[in-house]
């Protein structure tokens, strides 16, 4: 019969390109759970020992990045070496770019928050920046509403802690080493540089609850 | 989950207005208990010890623990039989299990035979007080785990097995398994404990931690020898200057 | 276990005169013997798990016992710290609430059945209630207690019962102590002091004689005549003693306690037997132990002993100028005894399996009783005597419900054709002058309220039982025994139903 013919093997046709979909998309999902003991069962960010940053939300690309310099030791501080070092290790290649998207189209609202109390002074650092130290307003690059785009991240919503300590980090060196010329600073050494740490805090609580 | 606010719509009925109010209250309520599972102020052990350190029962901690304790945890509480050792367990930790005890999440065959009708009589006045002086108690590592695993099981600490999606222990239990608020104090705690809390968790009991079970199920036996034979080798006591 | 052996003339003792006893007096003498039996057999392990300390700890009782009486690793630290976990009877800010704790307990057993299984068994000296039959279903004891702690770290387990088979009233087991916790150089110590009135009622193993196995049983059903002095519980409410103690590391025990026997006076106040055998001078009584604990095991290994210049029986008959005197011309008749014993637990979440083992060696120095001199120109036994006793029990306990325990008891030690025997001046029954009796024990016990009491009462415990007793060989053979023809040592066999219930 041949429409009985014709129909089984479009089934069986779509069957081969669903099932190794399934089978993908089940380790996708596996990996996401992996990423979300340490980072929140939404990715909203995690406080144990460590603080794990908010992965909910941020761009495609940006998340590409940092899978990419991670897995190549570009990014190394402390807590990077111990923890995700290994941990992108174990999410292959073909996964990163799916996981990327997952995290993406999360959007939890933010976990821990930061002092209260910083949180109209941040702004104002946020939206004006630092004119005396040439420190420009946040808002330019990363957006109002701090979602951040491509290759820029999206700081709204982001743990408090882990804020502070990446702003800290670029004076030490730990970030920004740029694939093409790797001495080179960046972007944000000097913008870190030329904040106090009160600014800092109070950016970073500002932030922390930023949805 | 994604939130939907009706900004979009036009607010011009009653019945729009009554939808924008239902919905908005839904939301609230869902950001806020959502803010509460998530955020570890929001938990009754902060509260309670912030807003009221000592109770209205006045007690003597170190003598209360002897008192009450010792006869099962040890005379300073270091452990004795199947009781764990509770010297130098966290604050958080220790009342937010007295909880559990209490109101018999924590449901593994001994704890409901033994804890449960200990953690009634404890009132909840002393929580802070004895958490706290308990969180100071000094005391020695265990190490009574096989010596032959450790390595194995400090490699897992460590880094987890990330191609068995098995997270780093050490990112909420500390590079020396010291612990901090929840998150208990795993070193120097005795092999059998550690091992036995483990496999409760494969078995289905106490779900109360939201971590712990799909972690602990990802787990072998040799993994989880390995595991808490490492730990009860880790420094027990605080150190300096640690809460 | 009984303490005939230590009762060489108690006819003499009773009738207080001075010439050679009479057939009437024997025969007075058998009766007396048969109370002082049933009298001392109050001593037989009776307390339990007791609902004070239930209360006190806010524990169910499964939580320090497998199946009460046998203690777990944590009611062997409840006893060692003094019976006050858990008490709020205290101002020094360790008083869980201010709940008044009442330390009272009451024990029945309202039902017991004893089955012998030859009728002739009645007629044994062993036989301990004369005025009750074989087959019959009477009441048992009743008891109270003071139990738990009396004011800050002194604490209490005092028993009085009330013996319907014997009549009689007084103290029963009592143990009060002081304790406390210390920490020397990181190790943690527990030690205290105990006064109590039974060798072994305060170790905290059920290896040694006043807790061991099995823990209640017939109180009229012929018992074997002999054992050695700890064994058989000879003193049990007729001292009084003093000692200390310490735990180290919740693992090394050690213990010296010195006992005084009762006057008669003071043992007729206390409901005490005051025509029972006495020591002269204090009686030194010591004991060490090791146990190790893992994941949920436990094992001890322990040696205890107890040394008494035992009264020489006889001597009192003859000595007119001081018949209650201890010794004759200061001759007394050391016993010492020296026992080893081992007590292995498992204790799972559903399944219970232990084992206790002990041995006790005893040398009697009978100096008084084998002198001629000392009585009328008769010796009335060896000038050395050995008694052996040797105990081993295994216990399976199902959910803290069900418990099934299978023992071996076997008595040995020198014949003594003039000490055990049927001669004039011997203690009258045993046929051949061996003291040896052996056999087995098996007990089946239900327990429902381990895990926690009825509503009504959470404290209630009850322990309903039937226990059988084997015997091999009774009072040195295995036919005629007793001197009573045509029954064997299984004639005394027994069924003893029980039921054991505490409030």
């Amino acid at each position: 019969m041949k429409a009985g013919g014709l129909r089984i093997a479009l089934q069986m046709a779509v069957l081969a390109v669903l099932i190794p979909a399934a089978g993908f998309a089940d380790e996708v999902k596996e990996k996401l759970e992996y990423c979300k003991n340490c980072h929140g069962n939404q990715a909203q960010g995690f406080q144990g020992y460590y603080t794990a940053p908010r992965l909910a939300g941020q761009p495609v690309q940006y998340l590409e990045n940092q899978f990419e310099a991670l897995a190549k030791h570009r990014r190394d501080n402390p807590i990077a070496q111990q923890f995700m070092w290994p941990g992108i290790e174990g999410v292959p290649q073909g996964l990163r770019a799916a996981i990327a998207k997952q995290f993406n189209e999360l959007n939890p609202p933010p976990a821990d928050g930061g002092p209260r109390n910083l949180v109209s002074a941040g702004k104002d650092i946020y939206d004006k920046g630092v004119p005396d130290e040439n420190v420009p307003a946040c808002a330019v690059c990363h957006g109002q509403d701090a979602h951040g785009n491509d290759q820029v991240p999206r700081l709204a919503g982001q743990m408090y802690a882990y804020t502070v300590e990446q702003l800290a980090g670029w004076e030490k060196g730990y970030r920004g080493k740029d694939p093409v010329s790797p001495g080179e600073t960046n972007t944000m050494q000097p913008i870190a540089a030329g904040m106090t740490k009160d600014q800092i805090r109070a950016v970073a609580a500002y932030l922390s609850y930023q949805r | 989950m994604r939130e939907t606010f009706p900004f979009d719509r036009s607010i011009g009925s009653k019945a729009e207005i009554m939808k924008l109010l239902k919905s908005t209250i839904a939301v609230l309520a869902m950001a806020s208990s959502s803010l509460f599972a998530l955020s570890g102020h929001a938990e009754e052990g902060h509260r309670n010890c912030r807003a009221n350190p000592g109770g209205e029962w006045p007690i003597d901690p170190a003598a209360y623990v002897v008192r009450n304790c010792a006869f099962c945890h040890g005379p300073s509480l270091q452990g004795l039989a199947v009781a764990p050792r509770l010297a130098g367990q966290h604050q958080d930790y220790i009342i937010y299990q007295l909880e559990r005890f209490k109101n018999q999440e924590r449901n593994n065959p001994f704890s409901l035979k033994y804890m449960s009708h200990v953690a009634v009589s404890v009132q909840p006045d002393s929580y802070c007080e004895l958490g706290a002086y308990i969180s100071t108690m000094a005391t020695e590592a265990r190490c009574d785990g096989n010596e032959a695993l450790a390595a194995k099981g400090e490699e897992i600490f460590r880094h987890g097995v990330p191609n068995d999606n098995i997270p780093a222990c050490q990112f909420c239990h500390g590079p020396e398994a010291q612990g901090v608020g929840k998150f208990p104090r795993l070193g120097g705690q005795s092999y059998y404990y550690l091992k036995r809390r483990l496999e409760q968790w494969v078995e289905g009991y106490g779900t109360i931690s939201p971590h712990m079970p799909g972690i602990a199920s990802k787990l072998n036996p040799e993994q989880i020898d390995a595991i808490a034979s490492y730990l009860s080798f880790l420094p027990a006591a605080p150190s300096p200057g640690e809460y | 276990m009984s303490v005939q052996h230590l009762l060489r003339m108690p006819g003499a003792l009773s009738c207080g005169i001075s010439h050679f006893p009479s057939t009437a007096c024997m025969v007075r003498g058998t009766f007396v013997l048969a109370s002082l039996t049933a009298a001392t057999l109050i001593e037989t392990p009776t307390a339990s798990a007791v609902p004070s300390f239930a209360r006190q700890t806010g524990q169910p009782c499964a939580t320090c016992h497998t199946a009460f009486p046998e203690l777990t690793p944590f009611g062997r630290q409840f006893k060692l710290m003094g019976y006050t976990s858990g008490g709020t009877r205290c101002g020094d800010g360790s008083a869980k609430s201010d709940e008044t704790q009442v330390p009272l307990s009451v024990m029945a057993w309202p039902a017991t059945f004893t089955s012998v299984r030859s009728n002739l068994a009645q007629q044994s000296p062993g036989w301990q209630a004369s005025n009750i039959n074989n087959n019959e279903w009477i009441p048992g004891q009743f008891s109270l207690f003071v139990a738990g702690q009396l004011y800050c770290n002194v604490g209490a387990f005092a028993q009085m019962t009330y013996d319907r088979v014997g009549n009689s009233f007084g103290w029963d087991n009592t143990d009060i102590r002081y304790a406390d916790t210390g920490r020397i150089e990181g190790t943690n110590i527990i030690y205290g002091l105990t006064a109590n009135n039974n060798p072994t009622v305060q170790d905290v193993w059920n290896s040694t004689p006043a807790w061991s196995f099995p823990y209640i049983s017939s109180s009229v059903a012929a018992v074997p005549g002999v054992s050695t002095m700890l064994g058989g519980s000879a003193w049990a409410q007729q001292v009084g003693g003093i000692g200390g103690y310490v735990w180290i590391n919740d693992s090394f025990y050690a213990e010296f306690t010195a006992y005084g026997a009762l006057d008669a006076r003071l043992a007729t106040d206390l409901g005490a037997d005051p025509a029972a055998p006495r020591f002269a001078n204090a009686a030194p009584y010591w004991r060490f132990a090791y146990e190790n604990k893992w994941d949920k095991n436990s094992l001890m290994f322990g040696t205890f002993g107890m040394y008494a210049d035992v009264q020489p029986v006889g001597i009192s008959a003859l000595n007119p100028i001081n018949p209650t005197g201890l010794s004759y011309g200061g001759v007394t008749d050391p016993f010492l005894d020296i026992g080893v014993d081992t007590q292995y637990q498992w204790i799972g979440e559903e399944n219970i399996f232990s084992v206790r083992a002990s041995y006790i060696w005893e040398r009697q120095k009978l100096n008084g009783q084998s002198n001629p001199a000392s009585n009328g120109g008769v010796p009335l036994s060896n000038s050395v005597d050995y008694v052996n006793d040797f105990n081993i029990s295994a216990s399976y306990i199902y959910q803290r419900m069900v418990s099934l325990t299978v023992g071996y008891f076997n008595t040995w030690g020198t014949s003594d054709a003039l000490a055990y025997s049927s001669l004039p001046g011997g203690v009258g029954y045993f046929t051949s002058g061996s003291p040896n009796s052996s056999g087995w024990n098996v007990d089946l016990a239900y327990l429902p309220f381990s895990d926690g009491g009825p509503d009504l009462w959470p404290w209630f415990n009850a322990r309903l039982g039937v226990l059988y007793t084997h015997y091999d060989r009774f009072d040195g053979s295995t036919n005629n025994v007793d001197e009573i023809p045509g029954l064997k040592a299984s004639g005394n066999d027994t069924v003893f139903l029980y039921s054991w219930l505490m409030f």
